[in-house]
């Protein structure tokens, strides 16, 4: 609102008679609130992707832990069902004890059957970990990649605040550089009338 | 001073008490125009405009505190949520990744158990047993549970294919164990680079296969001693049940990791959000600064043209005297 109004100040000046520091300090004025508008959008961009790329980082995190979850789950159920068929084998490995001849052979094959099983059950659940694992990895890189680019856009953010600062300054300098022109001429003046 | 302060507050007041016309509203052509004349201003015209100027600036500069103090507030509110959050996550986080051992729940829970029993107190033993139950739910329990438990499976399964496999048994067993240990060792070590994962599940379902190959075989062999397939009976279903609860603690072992690393996640977010609060408090602050400064200078500007209008007042009668 100041440096509106003291621009509005300065274009005045410059409408009224054309004052070569006029149009200089409204020329730098212009600029320097340019540049801080650029740099504040810029600011506001990187701060918007920063908070954007924190987001991805934490949510790559948590589906890590979700992998990690259904891995615990697909590997605990998979034992239990390897335990159940270990558990059907002995059975019939209980049963052939008391047979002879092909029924105790059969026992034995149908023993064997659930013991197939259950080392089915348990290789597609090593084959699971290993692509979980993987997943589990992708997880992580994302997360790391994410959280650096939140860093940097953090810093970019802070590069463009610091940078709006600046510019804020050379603004202060103009009207600054004008008020003193001012003061100037008017002391000019009344010299020139004293000696007139 | 005192009267350019008067005369500041006459304009505010004026302002404030001016009605303002509502949005659409359409003035009748008699209306008075509300525009000021456009004739030179004069000295005391200018003095008015720049004392209302004067005070707009302290108006604008105490609206502007009153703005970031608020923010500044708000922010620390919000961060104080925040680092209530991340502690919250972090005591999670720890407690799903640490705990007592199987070892030490269970030494607890007999000794509470016992000692109940034997001084007859059943009323302690219900809330003992509660007690020492939830105490037993850690990361570190199950864990130990699940190593334990795949543990005596494993030598189960090895006592059933020696039992069950005759002559035959021990070889099997032996090669069975090398390849289990070697698929363990690569995909730990990752000694193959990307092909460790998967040769060390190749390695280890071959175990499998293996093991399994030689208590198929003997299906179809001669029929071995009934004391022998008893007792690989009991070695399978020794195996069964501590695969089962390997299965039930690998269930909530996972649960806990699961809750660790979700706890990390949060707590990660929230220190996230803490520096972005901390950065933007910090940028309040300094667009504050930035605002009082330039207010400081607006109003050295406007004493400035005060003075300065006040001198072009004295030049402007002193040639009229002197003629």
């Amino acid at each position: 609102m100041n440096v509106t109004t003291r621009t509005i100040g300065l274009n005045s000046e410059l409408g009224a008679g054309g004052d070569l520091a006029a149009q200089v300090a409204l020329l730098q004025v212009e600029s320097g609130e340019q540049t801080r508008d650029i740099e504040r959008r810029i600011q506001q961009t990187e701060e918007s992707i920063a908070e954007n790329d924190a987001d991805q980082e934490v949510d790559a995190m948590r589906q890590k832990a979700h992998d990690t979850f259904t891995q615990g789950m697909v590997d605990g159920v998979s034992s239990m069902g390897e335990g159940a068929f270990q558990a059907a084998s002995a059975s019939c490995t209980f049963r052939s004890a008391g047979c002879e001849g092909a029924a105790g052979t059969a026992l034995k094959a149908q023993g064997a059957w659930y013991s197939s099983g259950g080392v089915g059950l348990q290789g597609s659940s090593k084959i699971f970990d290993a692509f979980e694992g993987g997943a589990q990895l992708t997880d992580d890189v994302v997360a790391k990649t994410r959280g650096q680019a939140a860093d940097r856009a953090s810093r970019a953010a802070q590069d463009a605040h610091d940078a709006a600062a600046r510019e804020q300054d050379a603004v202060a300098q103009a009207t600054t550089f004008f008020e003193d022109v001012q003061q100037l001429r008017v002391s000019t003046n009344a010299a020139i009338l004293q000696r007139a | 001073m005192t009267v350019v302060q008067r005369s500041a507050e006459h304009s505010m007041r004026e302002m404030h008490l001016v009605p303002f016309p509502p949005a659409g509203a359409v003035l009748p052509a008699d209306a008075p125009d509300i525009l000021p004349e456009s004739a030179p201003p004069t000295p005391g015209q200018i003095t008015d405009a720049i004392a209302t100027l004067d005070a707009f600036q302290l108006v604008s500069q105490a609206t502007d505190e009153r703005c970031a103090d608020a923010q500044l507030q708000s922010n620390e509110m919000r961060k104080h949520e925040q680092l209530e959050k991340q502690k919250q996550s972090l005591d999670r986080q720890s407690h799903d990744t640490g705990g007592r051992g199987f070892f030490s729940c269970i030494g607890d829970f007999l000794k509470d158990t016992t000692v109940d029993l034997v001084e007859l107190r059943f009323g302690k033993l219900a809330s003992d047993v509660r007690v020492d139950g939830s105490a037993c739910d850690n990361p570190q329990f199950w864990s130990d549970l699940e190593v334990g438990a795949k543990i005596v499976a494993a030598v189960a399964a090895a006592v059933a294919t020696v039992m069950s496999a005759g002559t035959l048994g021990p070889v099997v067993v032996g090669v069975a164990l090398a390849l289990s240990a070697a698929g363990f060792a690569i995909q730990e070590t990752h000694c193959l680079g990307s092909a460790s994962d998967g040769v060390g599940v190749g390695c280890e379902v071959a175990a499998a296969v293996v093991t399994f190959g030689a208590s198929a075989g003997t299906a179809g062999a001669a029929a071995s001693s009934a004391l022998a397939q008893t007792s690989s009976g009991v070695a399978q279903a020794t195996g069964a049940g501590a695969t089962a609860v390997a299965g039930a603690a690998q269930i909530e072992s996972g649960a806990f990791q699961a809750d660790a690393l979700e706890a990390s996640a949060d707590a990660e977010g929230a220190q996230r959000s803490t520096q972005r609060l901390s950065t933007l408090g910090q940028w309040v602050l300094d667009t504050l600064r930035a605002q009082m400064a330039a207010h400081r200078d607006a109003m050295s500007a406007l004493s400035t043209a005060a003075r300065n209008n006040e001198k072009a007042s004295l030049l402007a009668a002193a040639p009229l005297s002197k003629g």
